[in-house]
C-alpha cells in the first residue's frame, strides 16, 4: 500500500505522501464520483484536491525529465 | 571394514566416504536455508541501496556541470568537456546498476520500481540526447569531438532494459 501512497504523491505534486487514512478517503471519494458518472482520471483528480494534502503543491520530475530539460537548454544556448 | 563382511573394502574405505562428502557438498550448494536466503536478500537490498547512491551522486555531478555550462556568459571548451566527461561517469554507474540486475544481486522489489524506469529513460530518452546535443554543441562552436552513442558500450544498460523492464 505504501506504493499507492507514493504514486498518489508524485501524480498529484502532493506536499507529502498521505497517511493510509487519507488515501482511503481518497479511495472511497473516487469509488463516489464514478458511481455517478465522473471518468475514472478525473474523479481521482478531483478527490486528490478535495481530500489530499497540498494538491498540485509540487511537481516531482523523474531523474531523465531533469536531465532532458538541461541537455535541451544547453543545446539551444 | 574389510572383505570379510563381504564388501569390498576399497569402497568403505575410499568411495563412500568420498561419495558421501561429494552429496553433501552438492544438497548444501544447491539448497539454501531460509536463513541463508535472508541473508541473500539482506545483501542485495544492502548492493542495491549503494548502487541508488554512487548513482544519485553522478547524477548530481551530471546536472551541475550541465547547470554550469547553462549559467556560463560564453562557455568555453572546459564547460563542454565537463558535460562529456560527468556524462559519461553518469552513464557508466548506470551501467554498474545493469550488470547488478543482470547478475541478479539487487533487490527485486527495489528493481522493478526504481532502477529498472530509471534506465529505460536512459535508452529511450536521455543516452540518445547526451551524445545528440554533444554533437550539436561540437558543431556549433567548432569543439573537436567525436563521441557517439554505440549499443556496445552501454550493452549492459540495453540488456537489462530488455529483459527486466515492465511495460512499453
Amino acid at each position: 500500500m505504501a506504493d499507492i501512497r507514493h504514486a498518489l504523491m508524485i501524480k498529484y505534486g502532493l506536499g507529502r505522501q498521505p497517511t493510509q487514512a487519507e488515501s482511503d478517503i481518497w479511495f472511497v471519494e473516487v469509488e463516489k464520483l464514478k458511481r455517478q458518472g465522473v471518468s475514472s482520471e478525473e474523479a481521482g483528480r478531483r478527490a486528490a484536491q478535495a481530500q489530499l494534502p497540498g494538491f498540485k503543491s509540487k511537481i516531482y520530475a523523474s531523474e531523465g525529465d531533469t536531465v532532458e530539460t538541461l541537455l535541451l537548454r544547453v543545446r539551444d544556448k | 571394514m574389510t572383505a570379510s563382511t563381504g564388501v569390498p573394502s576399497w569402497l568403505t574405505d575410499v568411495a563412500i566416504p568420498i561419495g558421501t562428502f561429494v552429496l553433501g557438498f552438492l544438497i548444501s550448494h544447491f539448497t539454501l536455508s531460509k536463513r541463508d536466503r535472508k541473508d541473500i536478500e539482506q545483501t542485495n537490498y544492502e548492493n542495491t541501496e549503494r548502487l541508488i547512491e554512487q548513482h544519485k551522486a553522478a547524477f548530481e555531478r551530471y546536472c551541475s556541470v550541465l547547470k554550469a555550462y547553462d549559467d556560463a556568459e560564453e562557455p568555453t571548451f572546459d564547460h563542454f568537456y565537463a558535460i562529456a566527461t560527468a556524462g559519461e561517469a553518469y552513464f557508466y554507474q548506470a551501467r554498474l546498476m545493469a550488470d547488478a540486475v543482470l547478475s541478479e544481486k539487487v533487490d527485486t522489489q527495489i528493481r522493478d520500481s526504481t532502477l529498472m524506469p530509471k534506465l529505460k529513460e536512459m535508452t529511450n530518452k536521455t543516452l540518445p540526447l547526451h551524445y545528440s546535443v554533444l554533437q550539436s554543441i561540437a558543431k556549433k562552436k567548432e569543439f573537436e569531438y567525436h563521441g557517439e552513442l554505440r549499443r556496445s558500450d552501454y550493452e549492459s544498460i540495453y540488456s537489462a532494459v530488455e529483459r527486466f523492464s515492465i511495460g512499453p
